[in-house]
């Protein structure tokens, strides 16, 4: 920074301080010259050169004026007309005030100078301090500029926007936090973030939030988990989060979206639920025709043969029996049991091995879409369900819709048993593959438990223990597993409930 | 209990088993009866022109 112009207060060069010196003298020898004659000496003018050298010049030039105005004295007292007053002592005076004044000068040189010297520093630092203060305004302009814009994104995100530090503490939330969540702002800011979070979460929560400091990316959190967001009423809803890292000057911090899923949730449940109700009217429109058609053609025979053994009967019973008619009635009779008997064959042919449809099955995954289809009312009825699947299960060679079937009916009867009991309500599915290369596949539940005393009949046909039950259930899913080479079974769960084992053969050979 | 007029019963049914059990019924109470596969059948036979009733099920 240049000095401002100072050019009275630098030091001028040493030729002009003495000349200074030698013309204030001479200056003052000339007046004094010409006035002595009319005023008498006037010794005051050469201290005044004296005082102008030594203020002027400093110390050198300052004695010089000295000296020269010593000399001039002396001269003028030698030279002068009038009265000579005594001498010496007159002279020394003279010279020791002259050396005051000069003193005296020079030190009120300096001190006026170092003062400006002071002055010209604090000027100085006074513009520095300007300088260093500007350029901070303009960078804590620009700061908040930029988190005006943050903020700004920040609002008009459509998700929910947490901001935490890494001790989990909310630092900023958006304006949809509000609506989303239903807590004000202030309510918030500070608190642990896990008030957001379910109760049962907030444990685990906790360990994968330090988890992501560990390794701080952008991820979505939970994937593939349904994660689940708490309201201000405790009410719980689904959600979808993704995380990702904010380096700040103060550290590490994190801001995670959060998107309501409860729609999207309902969407995709109402049209499992459809696909559900669709593939379950086809099978029950489809085994309602059989039915149907069934019935019609076995009570045919059925019919004729009592109307044929009551026509016997009547030709028997008469004061003079017609044993001609009575036998024609009788073999007619024989004729009908055998229809039904033929029809009954032919049902049975329907279920032997050859006339299924066979394909590789994956059992794991077959057990996964029944799940789908049960969802609701597991949910509904608040039953807990366990997969604990083999990953390396083979496929079986069988009919998909069979299979399917038996899977659903051992769960549906599972949770049935459970809709009215107190106390945990659990189904577990085990698919295992055994060492003799069969798999075995159990559903358990912790019901109503197999009716004491009848354990064995509850695969016979029409026995069931259910109001709504048609008693057909386990007897046509035993016989699609037997015609699967399998077996069906049941045993007691401990401490409470039904465990049902089925086994199938693994698909070792390659499918046609 | 035996045919008084010589009116007919005809039977319309599907199922020969049952077209013959229920004509063999019917002659055992008396009446003399019918008996055909189908409705066009029927309508396509000489039917009489006294009373006479028809079975179908």
């Amino acid at each position: 920074m240049p000095r401002s112009n100072h050019l009275p207060w630098f030091k001028p060069s040493w030729i002009w301080r003495y000349g200074v010196a030698v013309l204030s003298v001479t200056s003052a020898m000339m007046l004094s010259l010409w006035l002595t004659p009319h005023i008498g000496f006037l010794g005051t003018l050469f201290l005044c050169a004296v005082m102008f050298s030594s203020w002027y010049g400093g110390v050198g030039p300052g004695l010089v004026g000295t000296t020269l105005s010593v000399l001039a004295f002396h001269y003028s007292f030698l030279h002068s007309p009038g009265p000579k007053p005594p001498e010496l002592p007159r002279l020394y005076m003279y010279i020791v005030s002259n050396l005051l004044v000069g003193l005296v000068s020079i030190a009120q040189r300096s001190a006026t100078e170092s003062l400006r010297q002071t002055r010209d520093d604090l000027n100085r630092a006074g513009q520095d301090l300007e300088t260093t203060n500007k350029a901070l305004h303009a960078e804590s302009r620009k700061r908040e500029q930029a988190e005006q814009r943050f903020r700004g994104l920040l609002e008009t995100a459509p998700d929910a926007m947490i901001v935490t530090n890494r001790q989990g503490r909310i630092v900023l939330v958006n304006a949809q936090v509000e609506k989303v969540f239903g807590y004000q702002r202030d309510d918030l800011l500070g608190q642990e973030v896990e008030i957001l979070v379910p109760q049962r979460f907030r444990g685990r929560h906790a360990q994968h939030r330090n988890g992501f400091f560990g390794l701080p990316r952008v991820r979505l959190m939970g994937e593939g988990l349904g994660l689940y967001g708490r309201r201000k009423d405790g009410t719980e809803f689904p959600v979808e989060v993704s995380l990702s890292p904010l380096e700040t000057p103060e550290g590490t911090l994190v801001s995670a979206a959060v998107r309501d899923v409860t729609e999207r949730k309902q969407t995709e449940q109402a049209l499992r639920q459809a696909q559900a109700d669709l593939t379950r009217v086809n099978r029950v429109t489809s085994m309602g025709e059989l039915t149907a058609s069934l019935a019609h053609e076995i009570n045919q025979p059925i019919a004729a043969v009592i109307t044929d053994a009551n026509t016997c009967l009547r030709w028997l019973s008469r004061d003079q029996p017609d044993v001609e008619e009575a036998r024609a009635a009788a073999s007619r009779t024989v004729q009908d049991g055998s229809r039904a008997s033929e029809i009954v064959k032919r049902l049975r042919l329907l279920f032997k091995k050859d006339t299924l449809q066979r394909e590789p099955v994956d059992l794991n995954e077959t057990i996964r879409e029944m799940l789908l289809l049960l969802h609701n009312e597991a949910i509904q009825f608040a039953v807990l369900i366990r997969l604990e699947l083999a990953a390396d299960l083979p496929e079986v060679m069988g009919d998909r819709v069979q299979l399917q079937q038996v899977l659903m009916n051992l769960m549906t009867n599972s949770i049935d048993a459970m809709k009215d009991v107190d106390g945990t309500r659990e189904l577990t599915i085990q698919s295992q593959l055994g060492e003799d290369g069969e798999l075995l596949i159990s559903v358990s539940d912790t019901g109503v438990g197999l009716p004491p005393q009848q354990a064995d009949k509850i695969f016979d046909s029409f026995f069931t223990t259910k109001t709504q039950g048609t008693g057909m259930g386990l007897s046509i899913s035993r016989s699609i597993v037997e015609s699967h080479g399998g077996r069906l079974w049941a045993a007691a769960n401990s401490p409470r409930g039904a465990n049902f084992y089925f086994t199938l053969s693994a698909n070792v050979q390659v499918p046609q | 209990m035996t045919t008084t007029d010589g009116s007919t019963v005809f039977v319309i049914d599907d199922d020969d088993l049952v077209r013959a059990a229920i004509q063999g019924m019917l002659k055992s109470v008396g009446l003399q009866a019918e008996t055909f596969e189908t409705t066009q059948e029927f309508l396509a036979s000489k039917l009489p022109d006294g009373p006479s009733c028809l079975f179908s099920t």
